[in-house]
Formats: C-alpha cells, structure tokens, sequence
C-alpha cells in the first residue's frame, strides 16, 4: 500500500479518518517540537505547544478543506500558541533559557549538534548564550529569526505562517539578526 | 557603518535570495569593501551558529508518549461522521468507564463469593418437631439448646458468602439449605 501524501491525509481526516489524524500528529510532531522548543525554550513548554496545537487541529479539522498549505497552517497553531505561552511566562517572570530542565538525552543531543572541540561544557554554554540571546528578541522577531535561520523555512512560507506581508518577514528577519549579532559579537569574531 | 541598503543585500545573498544581476552587484560590493566582507562573515557565522542550536530527536519513546497523550485528549470528541466511510465511532469515555467499573466490581464480588473465607464458624444442625434449625453454636448457648432435643452438633464452615456480607448476612442466609431455617 503507498503511503498517503499530506494532502490526501488532510482530506480524509476532515472527513472524518482519524487513522489520518494519527499519521498526520506523526508526521508534524518533531517539527513542530523543534520550532516551539527554540521559542519557549524549555522541554515542558514545548511539549505542551505539540500537545495543544494538536488538539486545536482536531477541533478545527472541519477548516481543514479551506487549507491551501496544512504545513503552514499547522505551523501557525503552534506558533501563536508558543508565542501566547512565552508572554504567559515572561509575565510571569519565569522563562527558563536553561537547558537544566531537559532529558539529560536531549541535553546530549543538543549540544552534539555545535561542531566544536570541546563537546561537552563548552557547547551546552553556547547553545545557552544563543537562547538567551533569541529570548531577547521580541516575540515576533525571535520566531522569524528561529523559523528562518533555524528551522530553514523560506519567507514565502513564513508569511504565510504568520498571516503577514513577505516584506514585514524580511523587515523582522534583517532587525532580528541585527540584534543577534550584537548580542552575540563576541562569538562572531572572524578572521579572513 | 554600513547602510541598511547594504546590509540587506548581504544578508539576502547570504540567504541565496538574490536575481544573476542581484548577486553579482553584491559580490562586486563584498569584493572591494572590507567592512562588508567582515558583515558577510559574521551574517554566516551567525546563520551556523543558530542552526547549531536546533534541538535533535528526544527519542522515539518520547514522540510515542506524546502522540498518545494527544490521542487521549481528543478521543472523546465526536468525530465527523460521512457516510460510507469506515472510522468506528469511539465509544464515549463516560460509558466505557462506567462498563469497566461495572465488570470489575463484578468480578471482585465473584470471586469473593466463590473463595469465600477461611474463617472456620461452628454451627449446629437442631432437629425439633420435625424441622430442622440451624443455629451457631455460640447461640446455641443462648437459646438453650441441649443434647436432649436432638442436636447434631458439629463443626463445619458455613457458606463462605455469609462471610462477605458478614456473617450472618443475606447472602449467608439465601446460600443456606432451604429446609432449614436460621435461628441466629
């Protein structure tokens, strides 16, 4: 049997398939993991991004049919939630950029991804410093920035994502990084 | 400094966004200035390391958990029905709870009633004008019961279901023989 392409999927959960459901959360869960966690920076708050932008997409699957692009719709769920959950918690005063409160597993994987000498201390430190930097950034900018740099989404997809103009992505994207590179200066030291 | 004009023509050619005629403009611009050069490398320095800080899989035990955790909050939602189609319709969580709970609390009082206790209770067996009576021998005492009318005293379990209810209870007292008619 072929596997059922993302379109075909939408389809039949809208119609009431809910074994496309179950392929559907299978198939978006890590992306949308990945984008919420470099959002809200915590393991907790990304899973509970993935928990409630997939329950959303079920309550609304009757919208499903009027979707041009479920990526990007799925990707929008989850970023406003994110986006809704980070005010939350810096209101509270309580955002976490800390990796600490991450499966030791994750904290390995994470910082197997910085190709330095020094793998262990040194890498966690910057992934760190580079969280800490995007939780500087004001919402809106820090997701573009992450969508874009991190997750590689293109900006035709990321205003789409966002409901927004191409223009007001670059706008952010090009504020975002000037940010960034200030915040960051010290890591950017580079030689011809 | 640089204007906002050339910085985002680096970082657009960073990006790969860039026309022919785009790029080539900014490779002409990245080839004579060397502050522009330096916000070059810094724009690719910057991109690597944000891509570094991409969280990896937390394993497939995780994605698992969370995949049935969100199952679990939507499966008693009524699910959209069409006709001809062959999703089963989810029994309601409140019905299948409440059916579970009905068939474990039968099966608990089942097998309480088939194993009964192991608490030994002495009873004895009186025959008196023709009937017989069943009285515990502790009672036994109390109404006076002597070897005269004809008591068979012996000591035995009495039905293991009495104990449940607490003896002498209904069911001890329904389980009982029916030509015999309980004195406690």
């Amino acid at each position: 049997m072929t596997e059922r392409t993302v379109p075909e999927l939408v389809e039949a959960f809208a119609s009431g398939d809910n074994r496309a459901f179950t392929e559907l959360v299978g198939r978006y869960q890590k992306k949308v993991y990945s984008v919420a966690f470099q959002v809200v920076g915590n393991h907790l708050d990304a899973d509970e991004v993935v928990q409630e932008t997939f329950v959303r997409i079920y309550n609304r699957r009757e919208e499903l049919r009027a979707v041009q692009y479920f990526t990007s719709f799925v990707m929008r769920v989850a970023t406003n939630y994110a986006i809704d959950l980070l005010r939350k918690r810096k209101g509270q005063d309580s955002l976490t950029t800390s990796t600490d409160d991450l499966p030791e597993r994750v904290q390995l994987d994470l910082a197997s991804r910085v190709s330095t000498p020094e793998r262990d201390y040194r890498s966690q430190k910057i992934m760190a410093e580079i969280m800490q930097a995007l939780d500087r950034l004001p919402p809106r900018q820090k997701l573009t920035a992450i969508l874009h740099d991190v997750e590689g989404y293109t900006k035709s997809e990321i205003a789409e994502m966002m409901k927004c103009p191409e223009a007001t992505v670059r706008s952010n994207l090009h504020i975002a990084r000037t940010k960034l590179k200030k915040i960051l200066e010290h890591r950017l030291v580079t030689k011809e | 400094m640089l204007s906002r004009q050339l910085t985002l023509l680096i970082e657009a050619y960073v990006d790969g966004d860039l026309t022919p005629d785009k790029r080539a403009e900014a490779e002409k611009v990245l080839a004579e200035s060397e502050e522009c050069r330096q916000y070059h490398r810094q724009m690719v320095v910057l991109r690597n390391l944000l891509k570094s800080s991409t969280p990896k899989d937390p394993g497939e035990d995780y994605w698992q958990e969370s995949a049935d955790l969100i199952f679990a909050k939507t499966s008693n939602r009524e699910p959209v029905y069409v006709p001809g189609k062959e999703t089963p319709q989810p029994v309601s969580t409140g019905f299948r709870r409440a059916v579970y709970s009905a068939v474990v609390s039968l099966s608990v009082l089942i097998t309480a009633l088939s194993l009964g206790s192991k608490q030994p209770v002495n009873y004895a067996v009186v025959r008196m004008d023709n009937s017989e009576y069943l009285a515990a021998t502790d009672v036994r005492e109390k109404l006076s019961i002597t070897d005269e009318m004809n008591a068979q005293v012996e000591t035995a379990r009495l039905a293991g279901s009495s104990i449940l209810i607490g003896s002498p209870g209904s069911v001890g007292r329904a389980a009982q023989p029916p030509m015999l008619t309980l004195a406690y």
